[in-house]
């Protein structure tokens, strides 16, 4: 008995160590890369850093302004949010409102695989076709702004037509009801009751595809140009915080490592707080709609 | 059906379980206040009452399945042989001892055979050699015909348990129990969920049962209480509010209270 | 008023409904496309030979060891093997043997023909062999010599084959060029005669372009000139003295005379991804051979995370449903799968650098990603596993420990058991994630394409091969059926998914 009881304690101490692994990996993650990235700015002053487009840590002074990447990361997500968001919201208005049993289980098995085709995947469809679509349409050279959000907002679709599907088939169907019967159209009754309703869950799903957008690396390696300037305009060549530490992480040594690293912690930092933003903005919505949250 | 498992306790003259004094609380809520009662051996006891009186948290102070539960708080004494429930008693040994039907069947998601031999496996019974086999074979058919169910499953025993009718889950639920040779047979309800015919048989076998086991039952059905019981404890909003021989209960009952329930659901 | 609301009820989900039928239609696009392109390639080429294959060109037979994927020769890539300008297969067809080029003596008369198909009639005098080619007595022995070299090459009479040709191939000849006059291809005014699709050769021989100012050259008339009696080839002489002259002329006979050819563009098209792609394994950074030994590390790899993340995040999930009470250790539990399920693969590429492949001196290797990954599908298992052992009921567990189970007997028989589909599907899902992964691979696992010997051993998943074909440029096409291979593989753990979905469904 005493065997079986020490026993069942050990094996509820493995399960906790396990369960635990998931929280020490992201402590790990964060110690490492701030032991890794932060000694820059003893050489580098951080705003120089944050706020200089002067990248060329090869040269005899070297420099290291990685403006022109945060920007680029924030031009391509805002731009590819821009694109998926209105068609991600009517995909998951039309699954969770209007689809027939038939057509929303094609759509959903379509939105399923679009989410599990690998990021390189999607960079190879990038340069073959929306590179050229924009090259022929806008000029330059096709590996651009334009190119990276399209090749993005695809990759964000996903998560926001199952986010917004989710939170709109979450509301009580009593508000959908109630709004009915005093006489509103169905359409009425989704843009004025049931989106507002499903508000926080949509936009926690918006900011999900947020964090993917800021932290994808390969299809817009593929399609962007990676030139380490300011993005010049839509076809403008454009390098963003993920391609910077993975165009020079095969080379670079020393302070030019390191500063891979601090970009790596800007990156890091981004996503953690949009993370936080995003569980705030769940818990929100599991309290104030009760019950029905589905995935 | 004859073998007899049970060793009686050096306190013999005693109940199988003595009840002395049991307060339960689920958090601030007091669930069970002041029960005291004695349940005799080789008898069903069956306790009645309306749904919330407590009486199903009762029985499952008797197997100490109320330990799964959070926030829970238990005072008295339950004596089961003489041995104290709640001092330094081995759990599993307990629960081995004391086996328990449910309400609802809940045959596991494996086949009929798989279902009987859970028990004697989890308690290290291995089936290596041809005897060893032999044996586990004899115990998972003898259990099934205790439960009145061989003849209907004997072609399917490697078959998914989940196949079989809510009579036959819950009388494999049955054999399950018995598989483990316990010495008490808690059964909360478990004919609620059936229909007429599989109650029936399972009252019939109740009958059979009492003569090897200590069968306390809880359930809804006052017939049922009067067809199979010896004796009748009634329950209301944690209080054992009758306890008695069930024929004193039905038709000579001392507390009006009791009177009402009865005649309420009889009248 | 209600009119107009309809109206625009009616709009609204119109656009919905488009949006809706777009979304599935770019997946079909993109799905579609890849497949296409993984399956078949068409590349524009451009040369200076007319398609137009001669078997057996002056009586003679071009013959190889056997040459997978090679169905015809140029004249210019003939010439250059027998010049020197080759010394390996790697730039003509899909391997690396060393080239031998081998030809009959042209002191023997089968030799002097071989010698005029390669250096022209009138050329004979300049003819200058490459200092590799192998001369061979006869016929024979020059067959022999082929037959025993993978990478020898022959010119021979075609008559000789016969018995003596098995264990050889024949490849035809492509020489036929058109040739044309100086005036045509001089610069004036910055024009030059473009280079010309099929079709517009086929407009140009039948004569209707009347002049070269169609074709972008200078303002001069097109002359065609006759062919030879007997023959489809116009004399050299003839071309170069006409004015805006042109005609067919073999690029043998073209060469020796130094006149200009135009530039044909045509599309090549045929089979990208075939069986020997799949079993062959890659050479020369994968710009020749195929893809086995990739797509096997692609599997051990798997192997290697899902036998690491599997137990771990069932355990997790275990813990957090059976034994841990809601409180601070919980939420904290939680916060930290939900923040690592948000984290970018690249910031796991970083971590799994510094950590695995540095601190802990795992080096580059197969253990160093798989690690790395296994971190990152763990939130995906540990959630999945989660919400299938909370939908195991909570009787099935009530009537093993009524039994006398411990709880860790409960779990194990009971409850895993029971939850098995939903945990297989997260397995599923998280083995899908990995899969294509790259980003985080690429500093962590290495991009060694030979077969992964150990734990250690730098090793090339399918997405990383992918991404390197591209970019190292070694080959789009090659890109595109890896790449193919790779969707096809998430295709099907992603409607085993589905099925065991299915199943789960079923049977509830």
């Amino acid at each position: 008995m005493k065997l079986r009881k020490s026993l069942e304690k050990g094996a509820e101490g493995l399960l906790l160590f396990c369960a635990l692994l998931s929280t020490l990996a992201v402590l790990f993650i964060t110690i490492f890369l701030f032991h890794r990235g932060l000694p820059l700015f003893r050489k580098v002053p951080i705003a120089e850093f944050l706020f200089s487009t002067d990248w060329s840590p090869t040269a005899a002074s070297p420099k290291y302004g990685i403006l022109s990447f945060i920007l680029g990361s924030f031009y391509v997500t805002a731009l590819a949010l821009a694109f998926a968001v209105p068609v991600g919201l009517a995909v998951g208005v039309y699954l969770a409102e209007l689809a027939e049993k038939k057509a929303s289980r094609a759509i959903r098995s379509a939105v399923e695989i679009l989410a599990g085709i690998p990021s390189v995947v999607y960079g190879l469809f990038g340069i073959a076709i929306i590179s050229a679509v924009t090259r022929t349409l806008f000029g330059g050279t096709g590996y651009s702004l334009l190119s990276a959000s399209i090749v993005l907002a695809i990759m964000t679709l996903p998560t926001i037509i199952n986010v917004t599907e989710v939170s709109l088939r979450a509301v009580p169907h009593e508000l959908k009801e109630g709004s009915l019967a005093l006489g509103a159209t169905h359409w009425q009754t989704i843009y004025k009751v049931l989106v507002p309703t499903a508000r926080s869950g949509i936009i926690a799903g918006v900011v999900l595809g947020m964090g993917r957008a800021i932290g994808e690396t390969m299809a817009v390696l593929m399609v962007g140009g990676n030139a380490p300037i300011p993005p010049s305009g839509l076809t403008g060549k454009v390098r963003t915080l993920t391609m910077n530490i993975i165009t020079d992480m095969s080379y670079a040594k020393d302070d030019h490592l390191t500063s891979l690293f601090a970009t790596g912690i800007v990156l890091f930092v981004f996503i953690l707080t949009l993370n936080l933003v995003v569980q705030l903005a769940l818990k929100r919505t599991i309290s104030s709609v009760e019950g029905g949250q589905g995935a | 059906m004859t073998e007899t498992i049970k060793a009686e306790s050096p306190a013999a003259g005693n109940g199988k379980f003595d009840v002395d004094g049991l307060d339960l609380w689920y958090g601030p809520a007091q669930a069970l206040k002041g029960v005291t009662m004695r349940i005799a051996g080789n008898s069903i006891t069956a306790l009645i009452g309306p749904s919330g009186c407590g009486k199903s948290t009762f029985l499952r102070v008797l197997d100490r399945m109320n330990d799964l539960i959070d926030g829970i708080r238990i005072e008295g004494k339950v004596l089961y042989d003489g041995v104290d429930l709640f001092g330094q008693v081995d759990v599993i040994e307990l629960r081995k001892k004391i086996g328990m039907v449910f309400q609802k069947p809940n045959p596991f998601p494996m086949s009929i055979y798989d279902n009987v031999a859970y028990g004697p496996r989890v308690h290290g019974l291995r089936a290596r050699t041809p005897a060893e086999r032999r044996r586990l074979d004899e115990l998972v058919e003898k259990s099934l015909a205790n439960a009145a169910l061989l003849d209907e499953v004997k072609d399917r025993l490697h078959k998914s348990a989940l196949g079989l009718s809510g009579g036959q889950q819950q009388r494999l639920c049955i054999a399950r129990v018995l598989a483990v040779e316990p010495d008490v047979l808690l059964m909360d309800e478990p004919t609620s969920a059936l229909d007429p015919i599989s109650t029936s048989k399972i009252e019939g076998l109740l009958d059979e049962l009492k003569k090897s086991y200590t069968i306390v039952i809880v359930t809804h059905n006052m017939q049922q209480a009067g067809r199979v019981s010896d004796s009748t404890g009634f329950f209301l909003h944690g209080e054992l509010v009758e306890y008695a021989p069930t024929k004193e209960i039905f038709f000579n009952p001392r507390d009006e209270r009791t009177e009402n329930y009865i005649s309420g659901r009889f009248g | 008023m209600p009119n107009r609301s309809v109206a625009r009820e009616k709009t609204a989900f119109g656009i919905i409904r488009f949006l809706s039928v777009f979304t599935v239609a770019i997946l079909a696009l993109i799905m579609g496309f890849i497949l296409y392109k993984g399956l078949r390639y068409s590349n524009e080429v451009r040369g200076t030979v007319l398609p137009y294959e001669e078997a057996s060109p002056d009586g003679l037979s071009i013959v190889v060891n056997d040459r997978e994927g090679l169905e015809s020769l140029e004249f210019p890539v003939l010439f250059g093997m027998y010049t020197d300008e080759y010394i390996n297969w790697s730039k003509i067809s899909a391997d690396e043997h060393e080239l031998l080029p081998v030809a009959i003596d042209p002191a023997a008369p089968d030799g002097a023909k071989a010698e005029r198909l390669l250096f022209g009639e009138s050329g004979r005098a300049g003819a200058e062999w490459g200092s590799s080619v192998r001369f061979a007595p006869d016929a024979a022995s020059a067959l022999a010599l082929v037959r025993a070299t993978p990478g020898a090459v022959a010119i021979v009479p075609s008559a000789a084959l016969g018995a003596a040709g098995k264990g050889v191939q024949t490849l035809p000849l492509r020489r036929m060029t058109l040739a044309v006059s100086e005036d045509v291809v001089a610069l004036v005014d910055n024009r030059s005669v473009e280079d010309l699709s099929d079709a517009a050769i086929d407009r140009l021989l039948k004569g209707s372009i009347a002049n070269w100012k169609e074709l972008g050259g200078p303002d001069l008339a097109v002359s065609i000139l006759p062919a030879s009696p007997g023959g489809m080839t116009a004399p050299a002489a003839a071309i170069a003295q006409a004015k805006g002259g042109v005609a067919r002329i073999y690029a043998s006979e073209a060469q020796a005379a130094g006149l200009s050819t135009l530039t044909r563009k045509g599309v090549e098209r045929g089979w990208n991804l075939s069986f020997r792609y799949l079993v062959e394994a890659p050479r020369l950074s994968g710009k020749v051979g195929g893809i086995s030994t990739i797509i096997l590390n692609t599997f051990f790899m798997l192997i290697l995370t899902i036998a690491m993340a599997a137990p771990i995040g069932v355990a997790a999930a275990v813990y957090l449903v059976e034994y841990a009470k809601q409180g601070p250790l919980v939420r904290l539990l939680r916060l930290g799968t939900e923040t690592l399920a948000g984290i970018p693969s690249i910031i796991f590429g970083l971590f799994g650098f510094l950590f695995f492949v540095d601190i802990l001196g795992f080096g580059f290797g197969l253990l160093s990603g798989c690690l790395t990954l296994t971190l990152m599908i763990l939130p995906t298992i540990v959630r999945t596993s989660e919400e299938a052992l909370k939908a195991v009921p909570r009787s099935l567990r009530e009537g093993s420990l009524a039994l006398g189970a411990t709880k860790l007997q409960t779990i194990a028989r009971v409850a895993i058991p029971a939850a098995a589909p939903g945990i297989l599907t997260g397995l599923i899902l998280g083995i899908g994630r990995a899969v294509g992964e790259t980003a985080a691979l690429i500093f962590t696992m290495g991009s060694d394409y030979k077969l992964a010997k150990g734990l250690f051993s730098s090793a090339r998943a399918l997405s990383s091969h992918v991404y390197l074909l591209f970019a190292e440029g070694i080959s789009f096409d090659r890109a595109f059926s890896t790449a193919t291979v790779l969707i096809l593989i998430v295709l099907a753990f992603n409607f085993g998914a589905r099925r065991l979905v299915g199943r789960m469904g079923g049977m509830k």
